[in-house]
């Protein structure tokens, strides 16, 4: 999963002050979900909003911009789908403080995301099919994949959650 | 005869909304969304499920909101959307809303413009009126109509950071390297208008957002007018969406700069 991509970025500064913000407004629709009558493609950054998602938008921003080919071995840009999803991805954790995570483009148009706490690792792959696989890196090294294509927000929640307070 | 209405050639317009909100329809079952659709489906071939949008009123007096948790007694009704071959333009419709977008997909589409949109609007009104009164399901009664206007405002056309947002907006100066405060991290801005006779109000928002379709850190300013008209009659309906579009038009017209309007290609008079 995590073979052929471009690393653009990694960082893991601004380590959340744990516990100030706990995971809270369930979101109880699984995708893309609309909330007013505008039908979307944002997210609103307002004063609430983590300043780790400001950094990654701007990661994202730069990384949009690469031309297909990007790697010099066919890499296709940014799928639109997977756009979307990250953007949703963003929002639905938005309110967590997370660390700034390392974007990464996948040769496929993926986006992934990773971040670093506490000795642990979390990368989620964000798809084209609206699926996420995950791979979870545990302290003493051990690794778990998965994928979840389902209640993506309260599934990422716990995998965040995973990463900051298990 | 009155003023004509500033005109822009190409203005930076993602989306335009146009709805009624009505008195839920108490017989009106998720079925009906299914039965509405198979009428439409060769012209909104494509269809998603969204949460239901929350009742909207537009007070002659606005009181202090508290938080407010509702409950809903009864079988849940999706709000479903229902979309076009190019799902540039939509119908969004749940048991006491009906709305029709149109938007950009790509970022170039041309704006339609007003009369075609409010012209599509009516059919697709008038239409679901007949799918209703055929259902035995009534006539609704119309309590809000509400036009919404977003544009998307890109760094590099005419300003590039939110030190320069008085290079954009009338209304506007931030502070910028000269001052104590440095150009702002992020920025929202919001103000509202009473419309005359108490028919509604046009409420203005800045705010920053971050675009999917090319991961891009944009200004989004909207424009949306809300309120009641004064009968639930067409004939009111769509004299209210005619006040609402002078005032979004002549409101984005007053809070943009001139330099701005050049960019957009506005008709001179």
């Amino acid at each position: 999963m995590l073979n052929d991509t471009l690393e653009f970025g990694v960082t893991s500064r601004n380590l959340p002050a744990l516990g100030t913000e706990p995971y809270r407004g369930q979101q109880p629709w699984g995708m893309l979900v609309q909330q007013t009558a505008i039908s979307g493609g944002t997210l609103v950054l307002t004063g609430n909003t983590a300043s780790w998602v400001l950094d990654a938008a701007k990661k994202l921003e730069a990384l949009g911009k690469l031309p297909a080919g990007w790697d010099s071995y066919g890499g296709l840009p940014l799928d639109s789908n997977a756009k979307m999803l990250t953007v949703s991805v963003l929002g639905w954790l938005g309110r967590n403080d997370l660390p700034v995570p390392a974007v990464v483009l996948g040769s496929a148009g993926t986006v992934q995301l990773e971040w670093r706490a506490k000795g642990k690792e979390l990368e989620v792959e964000l798809g084209k099919d609206n699926a996420v696989e995950f791979v979870k890196v545990y302290p003493n090294g051990d690794v778990e994949e998965g994928e979840e294509k389902a209640n993506l927000p309260q599934r990422l929640r716990g995998l965040t959650r995973w990463l900051l307070y298990d | 005869m009155p003023d004509p209405l500033p005109e822009f050639e190409c203005p930076p317009l993602n989306e335009v909304v146009i709805g009624v909100q009505f008195e839920p329809l108490k017989e009106f079952h998720a079925a009906h969304l299914g039965l509405y659709w198979s009428q439409i489906r060769h012209r909104y071939p494509f269809t998603e499920e969204q949460p239901p949008l929350a009742p909207q009123v537009e007070p002659p007096e606005v009181t202090a909101r508290v938080p407010a948790i509702s409950f809903q007694s009864g079988a849940f009704i999706p709000r479903s959307w229902f979309l076009d071959a190019t799902k540039n333009e939509l119908i969004q419709l749940q048991n006491d809303r009906f709305l029709r977008n149109w938007r950009q997909i790509e970022g170039t589409e041309a704006y339609p413009r007003f009369p075609l949109l409010i012209k599509r609007f009516e059919e697709e009104w008038e239409s679901f009126l007949v799918f209703l009164n055929d259902q035995g399901l009534g006539r609704p009664s119309v309590n809000q109509c509400e036009l919404i206007y977003i544009n998307h405002l890109e760094p590099g056309s005419g300003w590039n950071d939110y030190s320069e947002l008085e290079k954009v907006f009338t209304t506007l100066r931030t502070p910028g390297g000269s001052g104590f405060l440095p150009a702002p991290e992020l920025l929202n801005w919001e103000s509202r208008y009473k419309l005359p006779e108490e028919r509604g109000r046009l409420h203005v928002q800045l705010q920053p957002v971050f675009r999917a379709r090319d991961f891009k850190l944009i200004l989004s300013f909207n424009l949306t007018a809300r309120g009641s008209p004064e009968k639930n009659t067409e004939d009111e309906i769509f004299a209210w969406f005619h006040l609402a579009h002078e005032w979004v038009v002549k409101g984005f017209d007053q809070l943009t700069e001139p330099t701005m309007h050049q960019l957009w290609n506005k008709k001179q008079c």
